[in-house]
């Protein structure tokens, strides 16, 4: 199966007799790959044997054709096979995510009470010396005045879902009807304004971390 | 668990950069950064601001994870045929 990229490159083209051969060791390799990650998956355990196969079969149609799609985009900064099997990966993952979150509704966040603000809002450190427990509490209230009144509804919304309901930021884009790259924009802004925050405290930020550990 | 939470916001929070890579500018660099992690390498010297992405995101820190397995499966193959019993 060894190839240089130009070679896969070449071969894959519609117009050469190395064609076909060049798609079946790809799909091959692709396959052999997805099967790999699905072993790993401990939410796929229940599925048979077969049932497993299968779906790296299908995965692994639906890359190729992704691959053959995308010839141009390669930039050879890698591997050709490397390359691939990116986009094998993230086909991949994005399937399973996309009917494991399926059911899910940013909108039961609110309605269940589960919130980031319900969370920080209990007790912090215990036992320790009165100064290190007063600067917690001012790291614990400029957390918590950040995120209620320095938000945006849409930034508070992103951070809840990625960091309490461990929501992937793709499932979070497309629950807000939006791409990846703005999700992580929001959650950028939010991290930004909550550092910048934090920094006022004039506290070194690895001594504001160890004040919790 | 609360403490663990807000202790993984905070860090988060600290770590934060002012630039830093979007989803797609990371999903493009992924392979070369994964080569270099099979090669024994750090690609946090090479690559930080995509480490430093990374270190933010469980999505594409979920890619990586997934093209390791895939690629040490492969290079797997590849020593198998390769070693003089093979």
């Amino acid at each position: 199966m060894e190839r240089t990229n130009e070679e896969w490159l070449s071969d894959l083209r519609d117009d050469n007799p190395h064609q076909s051969k060049a798609i079946a060791d790809l799909l091959k390799y692709l396959k052999r790959g997805v099967i790999a990650y699905l072993y790993t998956r401990s939410d796929l355990n229940r599925l048979a044997e077969n049932e497993l196969h299968q779906m790296s079969e299908d995965f692994a149609q639906e890359a190729l054709l992704k691959i053959r799609a995308n010839l141009d985009n390669f930039q050879g900064k890698s591997k050709f096979t490397t390359w691939a099997a990116k986009i094998a990966a993230n086909h991949t993952i994005s399937e399973l995510r996309r009917a494991k979150w399926r059911d899910f509704s940013l909108d039961a966040i609110t309605e269940t009470g589960t919130s980031l603000q319900e969370i920080l809002a209990l007790p912090t450190g215990q036992g320790s010396n009165p100064a290190a427990e007063s600067e917690r509490r001012q790291v614990w209230e400029i957390i918590t005045e950040v995120i209620n009144t320095q938000l945006t509804d849409r930034q508070r919304q992103a951070l809840v879902a990625v960091r309490v309901e461990n929501v992937p930021i793709s499932e979070v884009a497309r629950l807000m009807d939006t791409n990846p790259n703005n999700i992580y924009k929001l959650l950028h802004d939010a991290r930004l304004k909550l550092k910048r925050s934090l920094l006022t405290l004039d506290l070194d930020p690895d001594y504001i971390l160890k004040l919790f550990s | 668990m609360s403490e663990s939470l807000g202790k993984k916001l905070l860090k988060s929070a600290l770590e934060t950069e002012d630039i830093e890579l979007t989803c797609e500018e990371c999903f493009d660099g992924l392979d070369a950064y994964v080569e270099l992690l099979l090669e024994g390498m750090d690609p946090a010297e090479i690559m930080p601001m995509l480490k430093q992405h990374l270190n933010q995101c469980n999505c594409c820190t979920e890619e990586v994870k997934a093209m390791m397995v895939m690629l040490q499966d492969a290079a797997k193959d590849v020593q198998a045929s390769s070693s003089p019993d093979g």
